[in-house]
C-alpha cells in the first residue's frame, strides 16, 4: 500500500530535519551581438554548510554514496579539462569553495551552440540520461532573438525520487540572468523581470515552483535592432 | 459412561477446532498474522472503517477490489478471526488468507464483480475454487474461504541455443489429455497447450499415442535430462525433457495439472520464457489446490502444536504476529535464496542439519488497542535449552540505578541498553562453530575451524574486553536547541549584478549525552588525554579542564559548539551539555522520576521518545505548508513511545506503548483518524496550490 507508506514516511521525514536541504542555483549568460559571450553557473549550498560538513563525514546518505572532497575536486578538474578541449570554449574555470560550499563554473564561448555542447558534456557528467541538457539556448543574430528552452521533465523526475531526496528541493531556489549589449524589446515569460538599464532579464523561482510547473524556465527574449 | 464422556469431549473439541482457523494453519509456516475479528470490530466497527478513505481507496485498491463495495457488503465476516500466513512449499513462496463468510451471496457478488463474472468456479470436493491470475486463487464453501497467492521460486530450466534441437526428441502427450483440466481462464495457454508427460502419465500417454496416432516422431525414451547433460545426450539422441514433478502427496494428481508444453519449433527465447512462465503458473496452481484442499478437509496438524507457539501468541490480542526463525532459515536457505543466489546464502539452510542445529526462535508480537495507547507485547521463545542458557547469561546484567541520573526530566528521548559483554563474546564462539559446521562448503572442515575458533578464544581476553566495555550504555537526547551559523547568499542590484553577502541563521542543534560503563577508567583517561598532543598539529581545538576535556568546533560552522568528555565513577561520558559534566563533578544527578529509574535498572533495554516534544522542536524548521500543518496536527495528537525489554522466565519479553491523545474513542480509531487527517491536509494543501496556480 504505497499511500500508507507515504503517510508514515512523511512523519519520518518531518523528523529528519537534519537532512532538510536548501541551495541556490544561478545561471548567468552574457551574450554579445555577434553571438559570442560568457557563461557562469553557480551552485550555492552555503545555507546547508553545517549539514554538508556532517554529510561529508558519512559514507552514505539517503542511500546515496557520499563522495570525498578529493573525488568532487577531481570531478570538477575532469570537467574543466573536457570543456577546455571543446571547440569554441575558452577561459574555462571551475572552482569549489569547501568552506562555504559554493561551486562555480565559468567560461567564454564563440557561439551559443558551443554552450549547448558544453552543457551536454556537463549533462553526461551528471548522468543525464534524458538528454535534458540538449540545445537549451538558441540565438538568432539576424532577428536578435534569444530563446531559452527547458528540456527537463522536472515533475516526472521529481516524482521518481524518494521522499527523503525530494526534501533537498524543499527550500531551493533557481535564478537565471541573461545579459545583452542591446536593449530588450520583449520577454515572453511573464515571471521574468527586465533590469533597470533594460539590458538584462532575471527569472527567480523556488525549485518547487519549477518542478510543479508553476514557473516556467522557457523564455523568448527579443532585442531591439 | 467414561467412553461416552470421552466421545462427547472429542466431539466438542473437534467442533471447537473446526470453528477456529488456528487449527487450519499448517506447522511449516514461517509467519502468521492473526486478526481477532471480534476484538477489532468491537474497537472499531466495520461501518466506521468504511468511512475512511484509506480503507475504501487504498485498502480496496491493494486488494484489486472496486471501491463501489464497502467492507460491510463483501460477505466476509470481519467480526470473526482472520488468519494470514506465509509458507514455502513445493518451491512456492505462498501467502494465504483464511476468512469466514457471513453472506455467501454478497461474497460471490464481490468475486464476480472484481475478478470477472465470466470465470467459472471449479467444483471441488466440498468447496468451489477460482484461479484469479497466474499467481492467485480463491476457494470457498458456505462458511469460510481461503485466498492463496504464490510466487514460484524454483530454478528455471537453463536456456541455451541448442534447446530447440530437443523439440523432436520430446515426448508429448496429445492435447486431449487436458480434457480434465480446469477451465483455462487466462486464455494465454489454451491455444498451444500440449501436456508434458509426467512419469505417472507416461504409461497412459503411450497408450493414447498408439490408439490415436496423434503423437510426434519420437527419437528417444523419456529420461530426465538437465542443462549440460541435455547437450551431451543430445548427440546420442537419448534425451527427453524432464517434466516438473510435484513431490507433495497432498497435491491432486489428476491430469488437470498437466503442464502445457510449448513446442520449441525454433530456439526463440520467447518460447523458452513462455514455457517457464507456464511451469511457474501451474506450480502455483498445484500449490493453491493443495492449500485449499487441505484447508477445507481440515487435516493439518495445527501450528499451535509447535513448541512455544502458545507461550508467545495471545489470540485475545487485537492483532498478533508470529514468526518462526527455523522456518525462515529453511525458506531463505532451502527454497528461495538457495535457488536464486547460491552458494552465498546456502549456509543458512539448516534443513538437513542435525536437530540441535535448529536452535532458532519463535516470536509472537501481540498488539492491544487500548484507550490512549497501542500496547505491544513481544515474546521470543527459543526451542533450545542451550540457547536459553546463553540468553540468560547474556541478559543477566542490568544498568546501575544511578544511570538514570543522566536523564533530565524534560528530555526528548533516551535509550538504555544493558547486556553482559563477556557472555556475548563467549556465545559468539559457539555461533561461529555452528555457522561453519552447517555451511555446506565448510562442514567438512568443521574440526579444523573449531580448532581455530578455540585458538581465538585462548588469544582473546573476554574478561579484559568486558572490563573495558561491560555492556551498559545510555544515550539521552536532552533537548533540541538552536545555534546561529553563517552562510552566504547572493543579493542583486537593479541591473541584476550580484554580490555575495554573509548572513546568519538559526540552525537546530541537538543537546545529547552518551554514557558508557567501564571498569578500566585508567585506560579511558589515557585515551582522552592523547588528543591534547596532536590538537595543534592537526588543527583542532581540544582543551583539558580540571576534570574533563573539551573538543571545540569552529564558531558558526557546526551545529555543535563543543563536545565534553569525562571519566567518573566507572563511567565514560560524552556530552554536548556542560550541565551534565557539572552535575557529575558535584555528584548531583538529575531528579528523574521513579518510573524511569525503575525501567532503566530493571530491563535490558529501556527506551523513550517524546513525540510531542520532538514535533514541537522541529516545527519551526519545516518550510512547506503541508509539512507545517501536519506537524502541528500530530504534535497535538501524538504523545510518546515507551519501550522496555528483558529476559524473564526463559523468554525475551519486550513491551512498548505508543501513546496518543486521549481525545479519541480508542487508539485504533485514533490511528485511523490521524492517517485520514494527514491525507486530508495534504490534499487540501495540494488543492490550494492548484487553485493558486490557476
Amino acid at each position: 500500500m504505497p499511500e500508507l507508506k507515504k503517510y508514515f514516511l512523511l512523519i519520518l521525514i518531518g523528523s529528519s530535519f537534519f537532512l532538510q536541504g536548501c541551495f541556490d542555483m544561478i545561471e548567468q549568460l552574457t551574450l554579445q551581438d555577434n553571438g559570442t559571450g560568457s557563461m557562469q553557473l553557480v551552485v550555492n549550498l552555503s545555507r546547508s554548510r553545517t549539514q554538508l560538513n556532517s554529510i561529508l563525514k558519512m559514507k552514505k546518505v539517503n542511500g546515496h554514496r557520499v563522495p570525498s572532497k578529493a573525488e568532487i575536486q577531481k570531478s570538477a578538474s575532469d570537467l574543466k579539462e573536457k570543456l577546455e578541449n571543446m571547440d569554441g570554449l575558452s577561459d574555462v574555470n571551475t572552482q569549489i569553495d569547501f568552506n562555504n560550499f559554493i561551486a562555480t563554473l565559468d567560461f567564454k564561448f564563440s557561439r551559443i551552440s558551443h554552450v549547448n555542447a558544453a552543457l551536454q558534456q556537463l549533462g553526461a557528467k551528471l548522468k543525464d540520461q534524458n538528454q535534458g541538457f540538449r540545445e537549451i539556448y538558441r540565438y538568432d543574430p539576424v532577428s536578435f532573438s534569444f530563446l531559452r528552452v527547458n528540456n527537463f521533465a522536472l515533475g516526472v523526475e521529481y516524482r521518481k525520487m524518494s521522499l527523503a531526496d525530494r526534501e533537498i528541493f524543499s527550500d531551493a531556489t533557481y535564478t537565471s540572468i541573461y545579459r545583452f549589449n542591446r536593449n530588450i524589446l520583449s520577454v515572453q515569460n511573464p515571471k521574468s523581470k527586465i533590469s533597470a538599464n533594460g539590458r538584462a532579464v532575471m527569472l527567480k523561482s523556488s525549485a518547487i515552483d519549477l518542478i510543479k510547473g508553476r514557473t516556467k524556465i522557457d523564455n523568448q527574449i527579443t532585442l531591439q535592432k | 459412561m467414561k467412553k461416552l464422556v470421552f466421545i462427547v469431549w472429542i466431539f466438542f473439541f473437534s467442533v471447537a477446532r473446526s470453528q477456529d482457523f488456528n487449527s487450519r494453519v499448517p506447522q511449516n509456516v514461517f509467519g502468521i498474522v492473526h486478526y481477532a475479528g471480534k476484538m477489532l470490530t468491537n474497537t472499531i466497527p466495520i461501518t466506521t472503517l468504511d468511512k475512511y478513505g484509506i480503507v475504501n481507496n487504498d485498502f480496496f485498491k491493494a486488494l484489486h477490489l472496486d471501491t463501489a463495495h464497502t467492507l460491510s457488503s463483501t460477505g466476509i465476516d470481519f467480526s470473526s478471526d482472520i488468519y494470514q500466513y506465509a509458507l514455502s512449499q513445493d518451491s512456492i513462496l505462498g501467502f494465504v488468507t483464511l476468512f469466514h463468510i457471513n453472506n455467501l451471496k454478497n461474497f460471490i457478488n464481490l468475486v464476480d464483480a472484481n475478478y470477472g463474472a465470466e470465470l467459472r468456479p471449479l467444483k471441488r470436493d466440498g468447496f468451489e475454487m477460482l484461479y484469479l491470475s497466474a499467481n492467485s486463487a480463491i476457494a470457498w464453501n458456505g462458511t469460510n474461504g481461503v485466498f492463496i497467492s504464490g510466487v514460484f521460486m524454483g530454478k528455471r530450466e537453463e536456456f541455451y541455443n541448442g534447446y530447440s534441437d530437443l523439440d523432436s526428441l520430446v515426448e508429448i502427450a496429445p492435447v486431449d489429455s487436458m480434457d480434465l483440466a480446469p477451465p483455462m481462464q487466462d486464455g494465454d495457454l489454451q491455444s498451444d497447450s500440449i501436456a508434458i508427460v509426467t512419469p505417472q502419465d507416461k504409461g497412459n500417454a503411450e497408450k493414447k499415442k498408439k490408439s490415436t496416432g496423434k503423437t510426434r516422431k519420437k527419437k528417444g525414451s523419456a529420461e530426465p535430462a538437465k542443462g549440460k547433460n541435455k547437450k551431451e545426450s543430445n548427440s546420442e539422441n537419448e534425451i527427453t525433457m524432464e517434466p516438473p514433478v510435484v513431490q507433495d502427496e497432498e497435491v491432486p494428481s489428476d491430469s488437470a495439472h498437466s503442464i502445457p508444453y510449448f513446442p520449441l519449433d525454433n530456439d526463440s527465447y520467447d518460447q523458452w520464457k513462455k514455457r517457464q512462465d507456464s511451469i511457474a503458473k501451474y506450480r502455483v496452481r498445484f500449490f493453491a489446490d493443495s492449500i485449499s484442499s487441505n484447508h477445507f478437509k481440515n487435516i493439518y496438524p495445527p501450528v499451535s502444536m509447535v513448541s512455544g507457539y502458545d507461550r508467545v501468541m495471545d489470540n485475545s490480542a487485537g492483532l498478533s504476529v508470529w514468526l518462526n526463525t527455523n522456518s525462515v532459515f529453511k525458506l531463505f536457505g532451502g527454497t528461495v535464496l538457495n535457488k536464486s543466489f547460491s552458494p552465498f546464502i546456502e549456509f543458512t539452510d539448516l534443513t538437513d542439519a542435525p536437530a540441535e542445529a535448529n536452535e532458532g526462535f519463535c516470536t509472537g508480537i501481540n498488539f492491544y488497542f487500548l484507550k490512549d495507547k497501542v500496547h505491544t507485547e513481544t515474546r521470543t521463545y527459543t526451542f533450545s535449552d542451550n540457547t536459553r542458557k546463553e540468553l540468560k547469561a547474556l541478559y543477566k546484567q542490568h544498568a546501575r540505578k544511578s544511570t538514570a541520573g543522566f536523564i533530565n526530566p524534560q528530555n526528548l528521548g533516551y535509550v538504555s541498553v544493558s547486556f553482559n559483554s563477556e557472555a556475548a563474546i563467549r556465545s559468539y564462539y559457539n555461533q561461529l562453530k555452528k555457522y561453519f559446521s552447517y555451511y555446506n562448503y565448510t562442514k567438512e572442515y568443521s574440526d579444523l575451524i573449531g580448532l581455530y575458533v578455540d585458538l581465538m578464544e585462548i588469544i582473546i581476553d573476554e574478561k579484559g574486553i568486558s572490563d573495558l566495555f561491560p555492556g551498559n550504555y545510555l544515550m539521552v537526547l536532552h533537548g533540541l536547541g538552536t545555534k546561529q551559523v553563517k552562510y552566504t547568499r547572493y543579493e542583486y542590484d537593479s541591473n541584476f549584478e550580484y554580490q555575495p553577502v554573509e548572513k546568519i541563521k538559526d540552525q537546530p542543534s541537538p543537546d545529547f549525552s552518551f554514557v558508557m560503563d567501564t571498569r578500566r577508567s585508567d585506560f579511558v583517561q589515557k585515551a582522552l588525554a592523547l588528543p591534547l598532543k596532536y590538537a595543534e598539529k592537526n588543527n583542532f581545538i581540544y582543551i583539558q579542564h580540571n576534570d574533563y576535556y573539551e573538543l571545540k568546533f569552529p564558531e558558526e560552522e557546526s551545529v555543535l559548539n563543543s563536545l565534553y568528555f569525562m571519566v567518573a565513577d566507572g563511567r565514560f561520558v560524552v556530552t554536548t551539555n556542560i550541565d551534565v559534566i557539572q552535575k557529575v563533578m558535584h555528584g548531583q544527578p538529575f531528579d528523574v522520576d521513579k518510573e524511569t529509574s525503575k525501567r532503566i535498572a530493571g530491563n535490558n533495554l529501556a527506551a523513550y521518545v517524546d513525540l510531542k516534544g520532538i514535533l514541537n522542536a522541529i516545527k519551526p524548521q519545516i518550510k512547506d505548508e503541508g509539512g507545517k500543518q501536519i506537524a502541528e496536527y500530530l504534535s497535538q495528537n501524538l504523545v510518546a513511545i515507551h519501550a522496555f525489554s528483558g529476559f524473564r522466565k526463559g523468554e525475551l519479553v519486550a513491551e512498548s506503548n505508543f501513546q496518543i491523545s486521549d481525545r479519541f474513542e480508542n487508539s485504533l480509531i485514533g490511528i485511523f483518524e490521524m492517517i485520514e487527517k494527514v491525507a486530508e491536509i495534504r490534499k487540501n494543501v495540494d488543492q490550494d496550490e492548484q487553485n493558486k496556480q490557476n
